[in-house]
């Protein structure tokens, strides 16, 4: 008994201290780790691509056009719902709900779009694959605006401010409904590619330490190194979330359970199929790519892996885009990194993630690096409130 | 084999610079062909999707014309395949085929393995590198 007893006041303190008191070992970057964390600085990003499907992409009245879309409900069937209902400039683009809720209610997170227009695929299937096709699909989804394209279209033509402002862009409005109708999604991806993001406390811990090795700066904390170090190393976050965009735009199934009363979601399996049928695709009438523009469309990747597999997203400003995962299911940045800590069995499919075997003040750790990837937009204030705000 | 490296040169003119004449990766397959990948990305990085030009000879540097590649790969530590399915669309000179659509992912060691089939035999190419 009283072994037992001694036992236990020797067993616990180092249990106790295993999981909850960080090493105190300094953490000194060698010349990978630094190679990596470099390649995550904003300071890497590239230009914007072209997007050769929309010649308005970069078009500066386009994007003014899309502006005033964006944030007018009276594209929906209630005249009650915009695109900034569920992607709200303050809550960084998304609307802080599980699931998407405009005139119903849907079956997916809505995910922040800032610095979207850097990937190839939208929607967490990637069934869209260009920003301009997806901004069409909420405008006619029962759950989303609820409207149809007819009917926006003649919106457009009978406001005098749109249809001068559509005809400076596009030219004269076409007889056909789904030129009109695709160039509305035109004008709101020309929008949105203004939504980029700034440089984050991470960011400017890099331009210090690109500068010099020693590690001592105060800019990150010790914990927040310590998450960095995990992020890049024992946690294998950077596998899928790499780039100065914290994404690689692929799909990858990481055993995520659906929310109760849904089926799983086919993931990237279902989403290609759309993809590769949807009229307002690369390879379609309506886009202004040629194939050999379309490689992504053409050559996507194919096979089982992708049964169950959801689109990586961003972790920039990733602490105010709760809830996580693509239907909302995780409702914390802890509870996140608990699931791939554990990385489950996949409902559907097979989970790609591996358990991690993070102790609690690692994980604390990790959950305080992604904390560093706050920052405002380098966008133009204007752009991030409807216009008539501005006048 | 003049004949040759001009034809290279020219077909890499648009892959960047003169250096595009050195291969980014190569192997010996089963059979002992030569297979040299000359990428439109130098280095070849994450995240983009490009081209490949292969150029395949057999030990005494003869090009071997007429084949049917199939492409596949991945990464064996994670247990996934490549995210794109490239393709090799046509025969662009002697012994020098034009591989569309490979991307990478994530960094780390990558598998490449080039099916190579002709009317008498296939033979199997393997090629492991590293993304940084």
């Amino acid at each position: 008994m009283k072994n037992g007893f001694l036992l236990l006041i020797i067993i616990f303190p180092v249990y106790f201290s295993w999981n909850y008191l960080p090493l105190p070992i300094p953490i000194n970057w060698n010349e990978e780790d630094l190679g990596k964390i470099k390649s995550l600085s904003i300071s890497q990003l590239k230009p914007m691509p072209v997007d050769p499907s929309n010649i308005f992409a970069d078009n500066e009245k386009a994007a003014i056009f899309g502006h005033l879309l964006f944030f007018d409900k009276r594209l929906s069937k209630n005249g009650e719902i915009s695109c900034a209902s569920c992607h709200q400039p303050s809550r960084m683009f998304t609307d802080g709900e599980k699931v998407e809720k405009g005139i119903g209610i849907g079956a997916n997170n809505t995910p922040t779009i800032v610095g979207i227009s850097y990937s190839p695929w939208f929607y967490w299937n990637g069934r869209k694959d260009s920003q301009w096709s997806q901004a069409l699909e909420p405008l006619e989804s029962d759950h989303e605006l609820g409207s149809d394209r007819s009917l926006i279209v003649e919106l457009i033509f009978s406001d005098n401010n749109y249809s001068s402002l559509y005809r400076e862009v596009f030219g004269e409005d076409s007889k056909d409904t789904e030129v009109s109708f695709s160039n509305i999604g035109k004008a709101l991806a020309a929008y949105q590619r203004k939504l980029i993001p700034g440089e984050s406390k991470f960011d400017k811990y890099v331009k210090e330490i690109s500068s010099s090795l020693d590690n001592h700066n105060m800019i990150l904390s010790y914990n927040e190194k310590a998450g960095l170090n995990i992020f890049i190393n024992k946690g294998q976050c950077i596998n899928c979330h790499n780039g100065p965009l914290f994404t690689n735009n692929a799909f990858h199934n990481t055993g995520l359970l659906s929310i109760p009363g849904q089926l799983p979601s086919l993931g990237r399996v279902e989403g290609l199929i759309l993809a590769r049928l949807d009229p307002f695709n690369c390879l379609g009438d309506y886009s202004s790519a040629t194939k050999e523009d379309c490689q992504e469309l053409v050559y996507a990747g194919e096979g089982d892996v992708l049964i169950g597999a959801h689109k990586t997203p961003t972790l920039r400003n990733v602490e105010l885009t709760a809830p996580y995962m693509h239907s909302g299911q995780l409702e914390n940045l802890a509870l996140v990194i608990d699931h791939y800590n554990k990385a489950p069995e996949a409902m559907i499919g097979h989970n790609e993630a591996k358990s991690l075997n993070l102790r609690y003040i690692e994980k604390k750790q990790l959950e305080e690096f992604l904390r560093t990837l706050t920052s405002p937009l380098i966008t133009d204030t204007k752009w991030m409130v409807p216009s008539e705000v501005l006048n | 084999m003049l004949k040759k490296f001009i034809a290279l040169f020219f077909i890499f003119a648009n892959y960047a610079s003169s250096q595009s004449v050195i291969p980014n990766l190569e192997t010996i397959s089963q059979n002992g062909n030569v297979i040299k990948i000359f990428s439109e990305l130098r280095p070849i990085t994450i995240n983009n999707i490009h081209n490949w030009i292969i150029n395949i000879e057999d030990s005494k540097n003869n090009p071997i014309n007429d084949l049917i590649i199939t492409v596949t790969g991945g990464m064996p530590i994670h247990s996934h395949g490549l995210p794109t399915s490239p393709k090799v669309t046509s025969q662009i000179s002697s012994g020098l085929y034009k591989l569309e659509g490979i991307k990478f992912h994530m960094a780390g060691e990558w598998e490449i393995i080039m099916e190579l089939k002709n009317d008498d035999s296939i033979d199997i190419a393997k090629i492991v590198f590293d993304i940084k």
